[in-house]
């Protein structure tokens, strides 16, 4: 598969859904991409099992406050930064790019700094949706050393680091994000595709550009058709009570069933992401599976802070990567890191 | 209310409103005449209807516009624009007008350059070199520029320091619109926003010409003012710099005619016209703005708008062969093409009248004949919109107001009451008579130690601007003051605004 100008309207659809309510607006994200995608041309993406066991990989991603982000835009060089620090490092050329996070904009920004680099995209990436927090990633679940890390501002400034673990990773980034202003580009748990095989969410590229397509094309059952995902309740935001606490908007959204769902109600519990749908005392998904609202008309997926009263949504349901489903999964970035007393039970079943 | 007669104008797609409203509140007169292709003459003719013999009794004109959002959605008229942003090597990735629609752009793209410089965040600002500038200049022939910046709600001094260069080097008479003036938080669609507004110049001078000649006409001497998103007032130079905030005046002037003419501050308001209702609200005498951006004929912005939920509903709304409403309009051809106007297309206002809503045209043409799941349909419609715009489940008071006002049932679900004002087919114009005159800023700011400065400031630039408008300083009161914290900073930083309005000067 390539992605380019044809298809990256899909591919940052897909990314939405996958954002889980979370992840970053794509606005800006897609006029970086599609203008890289213009002037430097298709990116390919690439199958991890295609690439040379040693190929050297490196996922990227974005740190930082999203209201920076929207202020101090990229200046599209972050990308080039990165892979030659990197290349020095390691002496070798890196053969590819990994999307850090697939939901939101982080999904689409390397698709852009792809394109400006020449090199291919591996079909992964390290969550399978967003999370808020570094470490909340397959690489380190599996064991994956997060040094050495790279980090890259729009002036062309780099730092490489060699953070112990992936809480030093997190100290060392937010760290750099004050230095540099608010945001930083950033490289870690670079790996060999080898490794990539078994310590990285597969297929999740192809996957976020076949869920736009088939949302563009058939609306909430194409996104289900392919994602596996259920239909939770249709119906209309009644209440939306937000807070901030802890550097995170915290919150609930109670959508109330009209239609085939009239007298269900549903709440969604919020920490950036959707962590939680419950029904009466009853949950129907939780985290790491992903919940994600979205509009009714359009079924394009709605983010956090731009849910509002009223507003006509349908919520879903999708099943997360394997690797978060695991006893190691689930210690990283299961209902109990976000405070929940619920314990974690697949959406197949609870859904049912 | 400055003791005197006050007259408001308000120039829609299809009609052309005014009102001459007295100290007390009270309509005098009002008219409805077709809008005119020519600003001036529509205006000259709105104004003679309701003109009191004695001029002299009128202390203020005010006229709300829609040619500036016609100028958008038509590409037509727009003036071409010199985009400075000052900002590199940040956002390089994203040029100026990336995502515009191919015609807007080839109408209104002057040339775009990034040049170095920018605030950040935490306060830095990265030097400008002014060579780089004059060279920025030097060989284009845009006579409009709009200057945009990262964090220029924080600090505008950069995007002033180059507005002062660019007008220098570039001599004439240029007129150049800074971003922290026109938009909100987000350097792309603030900078869009900006752009339009450079770009909207020359269509804003044109009305102020024909407005200032209509007065003239009818030797009128009273101050001359356009309305603004808000339904508040700015002085005729004011709105020459700032002709984007007259886009979102028409739903505005409407909102706050009904809230004058029937004495609520805070409700909800539906206006039904020929071919749209909009449903706005009202809140402590000012209308609601719209909490995510506005896209403006493709382009996305975050300028405030009057937040205002739009439904195909309206006296030319055609009714389909099956009985029910359909979602296209005989617009300005209602009074022609409909059955009771002796045309042959039913529309909602034939079955208003055949339900026995309301009278018009002749009756007979609908005799023994019905469509009571098009009246249905519409009343759906428009109570789907109200709950849309509801921030909760409780039912709201309601102000019923536009021609097509009647078109719509008294039982309209989710509403506590239903009020319909006696002028409630001339709100606009009544809104715009009636305007005070207000000021808005926003900041971004650290608030941890200094929230009252920062508070104080964001009110003072809005004190600022409510003059530069137009407003009495000595009798400006403080509408609102709104702080959202910022999510993942290092630092407690908020975004504030402030709104103060109060009467002309």
């Amino acid at each position: 598969m390539r992605l380019d100008l044809g298809n990256l309207d899909d591919h940052a659809r897909g990314c939405a859904i996958l954002g889980t309510g979370g992840g970053g607006d794509t606005y800006a994200s897609v006029l970086a991409a599609r203008t890289a995608l213009a002037e430097y041309g298709p990116v390919e993406v690439a199958d991890v099992g295609a690439l040379a066991d040693d190929a050297l990989i490196l996922p990227v991603a974005g740190w930082g406050a999203p209201t920076v982000g929207i202020e101090k835009l990229a200046s599209g060089e972050e990308g080039v930064t990165l892979v030659r620090m990197a290349e020095r490092w390691f002496g070798r050329p890196v053969e590819a790019l990994m999307i850090g996070e697939i939901g939101g904009g982080n999904g689409v920004d390397p698709v852009g700094w792809a394109a400006r680099l020449g090199l291919p995209l591996v079909d992964a990436d390290g969550m399978g949706r967003a999370f808020p927090e570094g470490d909340m990633a397959a690489m380190h679940v599996a064991g994956v050393a997060a040094a050495p890390a790279f980090f890259a501002d729009e002036r062309g400034n780099g730092v490489a680091a060699t953070p112990e673990d992936a809480a030093w990773l997190e100290r060392i980034a937010r760290a750099l994000v004050v230095a540099f202003g608010g945001s930083v580009a950033g490289a870690d748990h670079v790996m060999d595709a080898a490794t990539a095989r078994r310590a990285t969410v597969l297929g999740s590229v192809t996957l976020a550009t076949a869920i736009g397509a088939a949302l563009a094309a058939d609306g909430i059952e194409g996104v289900l058709g392919q994602t596996g995902g259920v239909r939770l309740l249709a119906g209309t935001v009644t209440d939306v009570e937000r807070r901030t606490t802890g550097g995170f908007a915290r919150g609930t959204v109670t959508v109330e069933g009209t239609g085939e769902d009239a007298g269900r109600r549903v709440v969604v519990h919020v920490q950036n992401e959707n962590l939680l749908a419950m029904e009466d005392d009853r949950p129907l998904a939780i985290v790491p599976d992903l919940i994600t609202i979205c509009d009714e008309g359009s079924a394009e997926a709605i983010p956090t802070e731009r849910i509002r009263y009223g507003q006509r949504v349908v919520v879903l349901a999708i099943p997360c990567a394997p690797i978060w489903r695991t006893d190691a999964g689930l210690r990283v970035a299961g209902p109990e890191r976000f405070g929940f007393a619920h314990p974690y039970r697949p959406l197949e079943e609870l859904a049912r | 209310m400055n003791g005197g007669l006050r007259v408001g104008i308000d120039v829609g797609g299809t009609n052309t409103d005014a009102a001459l409203v007295d100290a007390d509140g009270s309509v005098v007169s009002w008219s409805k005449t077709p809008t005119t292709d020519d600003p001036g003459e529509g205006i000259e003719r709105a104004l003679g209807a309701v003109l009191p013999q004695d001029r002299s009794t009128i202390t203020l004109v005010a006229l709300g516009t829609t040619h500036a959002l016609n100028a958008v959605l038509e590409r037509r008229d727009l003036g071409r624009v010199m985009t400075v942003r000052v900002a590199a090597p940040a956002s390089r990735s994203v040029p100026p007008m990336t995502g515009w629609p191919d015609e807007l752009r080839a109408a209104v793209d002057g040339g775009a350059t990034i040049v170095r410089g920018g605030v950040e965040v935490d306060g830095r600002v990265h030097p400008i070199d002014p060579d780089e500038i004059r060279r920025t200049v030097d060989g284009r022939d845009a006579r409009a520029i709009a200057i945009s910046g990262p964090f220029s709600l924080q600090d505008p001094s950069q995007e002033l320091e180059v507005a002062e260069l660019v007008r220098e080097h570039a001599g004439g008479a240029v007129s150049i619109s800074t971003s922290h003036r026109v938009g909100g938080l987000g350097l792309l669609e603030r900078e869009n926003a900006t752009i339009l507004n450079a770009a909207l110049h020359d269509v804003v001078a044109r009305v102020v010409d024909g407005f200032a000649a209509a007065l003239a006409a009818h030797g009128v001497v009273a101050t001359p003012f356009l309305t603004q998103n808000d339904g508040t007032l700015m002085r005729l130079e004011h709105a020459l710099e700032m002709p984007v905030l007259t886009i979102g005046s028409g739903p505005a002037n409407s909102i706050r005619g009904a809230a004058a003419l029937t004495g609520m501050t805070d409700a909800h308001v539906i206006d039904v016209g020929g071919t749209t209702t909009d449903v706005g609200v009202i809140r402590a005498g000012f209308p609601r703005v719209a909490a995510v951006g506005v896209d403006l004929g493709g382009v996305r912005t975050n300028f405030r708008m009057p937040d205002v939920y739009s439904v195909p509903v309206g006296g030319g709304t055609r009714v389909r062969s099956d009985g029910s409403l359909g979602a296209d309009s005989v617009g300005r051809s209602l009074a022609t093409h409909a059955l009771v106007f002796g045309g042959d297309v039913v529309t909602l206002s034939d079955a208003a009248v055949a339900a026995g809503r309301l009278e018009m045209g002749d009756p007979a043409r609908v005799n023994g004949r019905a469509w009571p799941q098009a009246v249905a349909d519409a009343d759906r419609r428009v109570a789907d919109a109200l709950d849309r715009m509801k921030t909760s489940r409780d039912p709201v008071p309601v102000l019923l107001v536009g021609g097509g006002s009647a078109l719509i049932s008294d039982a309209l679900a989710g509403t506590s009451t239903v009020h319909r004002p006696v002028r409630y087919d001339v709100a606009n114009a009544v809104g715009a008579a009636i305007a005070l005159v207000s000021g808005e800023a926003e900041i971004v700011a650290e608030v941890a130690d200094h929230r009252d400065d920062a508070i104080g400031r964001c009110i003072d630039e809005a004190r600022d601007r409510a003059v530069a408008a137009g407003a009495d300083a000595g009798a400006l009161d403080v509408v609102s003051v709104d702080e959202t914290p910022l999510a993942y900073m290092d630092r407690p930083m908020s975004q504030l605004r402030a709104k103060v309005a109060g009467p002309p000067a």
